[in-house]
């Protein structure tokens, strides 16, 4: 029979530390000298770090002039630009959802899978498509019908054949107006450019909707005439 | 006595404070872009009838065609019947990373428009006499087209790459998609890019701020030499 190893001598520990009687050990208190204090956990020089980091992301979120926020409907196509976008020109971001003009939505796109409406798995999944069509967990997707559309309502005239979608021309009217103003206040002087923040499945006929939207704005004599589309740089 | 009550006030309590910011890290960490956002210069759709008088140039264009291919256009002037260059889609098998050779791609094979087709037929019309001067090109989509496929499109008109074609000789044949993303961009520094006067300006004004690392930041890498970079939309 094999000699059982003893214990005492394992732990290491000696006098109060040694395991009790009943088997259990004893959590080993801290020595501290007579007379001294519990001193608090000190997290000054973590605020400094986090203090720090807050600081950067928030002056790293400030100064991109797009402010792109990247979610399963909106994603950006891939492109080998090397322009980098400028801070003076009006944003238009057209997601798979609606259409944004100053960060408010201003025309919804309707969107169907087959005769299906599409909900946000649709858009998570319809992503896969450029990349990996085969991918298990999205199952036959590639292979449907993906439509997307703006809604009738925001066209002019609700009309479904127009090019014009009203309420983006109108949101666009009133951006423009307030640019002007901004660069008359600085001193600067207007620009008309226009950067399209597109998701990488819209279709043609929805880009060239907005860009011709944005073609038609004028506002004392000056308009909308160069358009930038905004991409996720892949090399 | 208002003194000693002031220094028994002893530190400030952080941690309401620090709560707040491992909330707000986290959320800003979250709304944050990680890749590198450019953009690219597009005119705008001409609609209806063309403009009078200019010089008289082949109008040159490419078409996206939803389940078909690719076709480059040439429409003479002089209304004569156009040329039609069709390109069909190509097998593409995507690498795990860059370092591996192409022919060694084991990702799962897709069918993807020939932009490789579309820049080597491109380069060779701009070797053509009287397509050296032009710098324009139309881009013509049906109305399906995904964003994704014509922003690659725009990539393989608008400036040269540092070979005249790609997927065509024999070692690239079998994947010619994955050489024609590699390559390099053909640059050369004596490339003057037309500017507005006012964004030449406001880049010189960018420059100085950014000091001598950013402009040696600048200098690192040459313009890139355009082939057609004058992208105007079309809808078919």
């Amino acid at each position: 029979m094999a000699k059982q190893p003893d214990k005492s001598k394992d732990t290491g520990l000696k006098g109060a530390q040694a395991p009790a009687a009943d088997g259990d050990y004893e959590i080993p208190k801290p020595q501290r000298r007579p007379g001294e204090a519990e001193q608090p956990l000190s997290i000054t020089s973590l605020m400094d770090i986090m203090t720090i980091q807050l600081v950067f992301l928030i002056m790293s979120l400030t100064s991109d002039p797009l402010n792109v926020t990247v979610n399963s409907a909106m994603q950006l196509a891939l492109s080998s630009a090397e322009n980098a976008p400028k801070m003076d020109s009006i944003p238009i971001i057209v997601t798979k959802e609606k259409i944004i003009v100053d960060n408010k939505g201003v025309a919804n796109l309707t969107c169907s899978i087959g005769k299906d409406p599409c909900d946000t798995t649709v858009f998570r999944d319809i992503n896969f498509c450029e990349t990996e069509p085969n991918r298990p967990e999205i199952g036959d997707i590639c292979s449907k019908t993906f439509t997307l559309a703006v809604d009738k309502l925001h066209k002019e005239r609700s009309d479904v054949n127009s090019m014009v979608i009203q309420s983006l021309l109108d949101a666009l009217k009133e951006a423009v107006e307030q640019q002007m103003e901004q660069n008359r206040e600085l001193g600067r002087k207007f620009k008309g450019t226009v950067t399209l923040v597109v998701d990488k499945e819209i279709p043609f006929r929805v880009l060239m909707e907005v860009i011709y939207t944005a073609g038609r704005v004028e506002v004392e004599g000056k308009g909308l005439s160069k358009f930038r589309m905004a991409i996720a740089r892949n090399q | 006595m208002a003194r000693r009550e002031i220094e028994s006030l002893g530190d400030p309590n952080l941690v309401p404070i620090m709560a707040i910011m491992c909330i707000l890290i986290p959320v800003l960490l979250f709304s944050f872009v990680f890749y590198d956002v450019k953009v690219q210069d597009i005119s705008l759709p001409k609609f209806g009838g063309g403009g009078k008088g200019g010089p008289q140039v082949i109008s040159l264009s490419v078409k996206v065609l939803a389940n078909k291919s690719l076709e480059v256009v040439e429409q003479p002037s002089d209304g004569s019947e156009p040329t039609v260059t069709v390109l069909e889609k190509v097998p593409y098998r995507a690498c795990k990373d860059k370092e591996t050779p192409c022919s060694q791609c084991d990702g799962a094979e897709r069918i993807e428009y020939n932009y490789a087709g579309l820049y080597n037929t491109l380069r060779k019309l701009k070797n053509r006499e009287e397509f050296k001067e032009q710098d324009s090109i139309t881009i013509a989509a049906e109305e399906n087209i995904p964003w994704r496929v014509t922003a690659r499109v725009i990539d393989a008109v608008r400036s040269q790459l540092a070979e005249d074609e790609y997927g065509v000789s024999p070692d690239q044949a079998d994947n010619p998609l994955c050489h024609y993303e590699r390559a390099p961009k053909k640059r050369d520094k004596n490339i003057k890019i037309e500017v507005d006067p006012e964004e030449a300006e406001e880049a010189a004004a960018a420059e100085a701020a950014a000091g001598e690392e950013g402009a040696a930041q600048k200098s690192t890498l040459d313009p890139p030499v355009p082939l057609f970079p004058k992208v105007v939309f079309s809808l078919l």
